[in-house]
């Protein structure tokens, strides 16, 4: 027998929980990625690419250990943030996605850190942990910079529309 | 922590080991879906939208119980492929599917281990439906190991995608 899923810690932030993905949270992931909302992060996309999206998210967490969070409010699931390395991106990636009715409330920052914080300690030989974002989706750009990333320039190997954000390992 | 809700079964067949994808099945799996033989499943498809179905296709066991698992010859371990139970919510009911790496067909293998999943999910899954097969309408190879299986095409149900036909798997009393 495998464990199909491994276990997933829970993050407690001020204001969220970050926990495991489930099927509870598929039809806020349906409505996001099929709607306009999505087009920062190269949406819409059909309802047979959201599920994809979706439960590669868990996929990735038994296949390599780490991955995607569900950022949940007292309303429910309000995002996602985590850290990923699929095999198309050159580096280890931090990324996050906050839905629309959520927005503009910071937290994607108040996810990112937490997450940044307990990924560190994960990966201590990883060279460094990135972002690639599209330079049109300035409210990432704009996250990403609250959370000290920087960037100079440098394109994505994976996909020449987004730029490197480089994350600082943390002091502690 | 949280717990783990979903085992991955280890199913033998006659020659065959049936057992949880893992990563090193990764490069196989992204040879066989760019590739030609990957239009019967509407590809060829990039690395990022293999490596998306290769992951989701797992995520399965942890949100349905049933899933992909991959394809072992009992003697001498060789991976030849793979076998599914599917039901992403935009499909209509779960579906079996089945897909060899090059050089692996014709050898019976498909038949043996979709029906030993069909046989591991019909006996073991909690709350087992009569499965289905959605078939390229080009794909004779698949076409007959449908009649190996004892499926039967049926018209008028509903399918994904379009122009494909859907088979209809024994149901669960008649294989017990």
């Amino acid at each position: 027998m495998t464990q199909g899923l491994v276990d997933t810690p829970v993050i407690k932030t001020e204001r969220l929980t970050l926990r495991r993905p489930d099927m509870s949270d598929w039809p806020a992931h349906l409505a996001f990625s099929t709607s306009a909302a999505s087009a920062p992060l190269d949406g819409p996309v059909s309802p047979q690419d959201a599920w994809r999206i979706f439960a590669s998210l868990t996929g990735h967490w038994t296949l390599k250990g780490f991955g995607w969070f569900t950022m949940e409010d007292d309303t429910g699931p309000v995002g996602v943030c985590g850290l990923h390395h699929p095999p198309s991106h050159s580096d280890l990636e931090i990324g996050w996605v906050t839905f629309a009715p959520a927005q503009r409330k910071g937290y994607a920052v108040e996810a990112a850190r937490a997450v940044l914080a307990w990924g560190w300690p994960q990966f201590p030989d990883a060279p460094r942990i990135v972002s690639f974002i599209d330079p049109a989706n300035t409210a990432s750009e704009a996250t990403a910079a609250r959370l000290g990333a920087t960037c100079d320039g440098e394109i994505a190997a994976h996909n020449p529309g987004c730029r490197v954000w480089v994350h600082r390992r943390a002091a502690a | 922590m949280t717990p783990s809700v979903a085992d991955i079964p280890v199913i033998e067949t006659e020659r065959l080991t049936l057992r949880a994808p893992r990563l090193d099945d990764w490069p196989g799996y992204a040879a066989l879906l760019a590739g030609p033989r990957s239009a019967f499943i509407g590809g060829a498809y990039d690395t990022a939208s293999a490596w998306g179905w290769f992951a989701s296709d797992l995520a399965h066991w942890a949100f349905f119980g049933h899933g992909t698992l991959w394809i072992e010859t009992r003697d001498g371990g060789e991976t030849v492929g793979q076998t599914s139970i599917l039901n992403p919510p935009t499909w209509p009911q779960p579906e079996l599917g089945f897909m060899l790496l090059d050089g692996c067909e014709g050898q019976g293998y498909a038949t043996e281990a979709a029906a030993g999943l069909r046989a591991w999910y019909y006996r073991d899954h909690p709350d087992p439906v009569r499965l289905v097969s959605f078939v390229h309408p080009d794909n004779t190879g698949s076409a007959a190991i449908m009649a190996r299986l004892g499926a039967t095409a049926q018209t008028g149900l509903p399918c994904p995608f379009d122009g494909y036909g859907v088979y209809v798997h024994p149901a669960p009393e008649a294989l017990q």
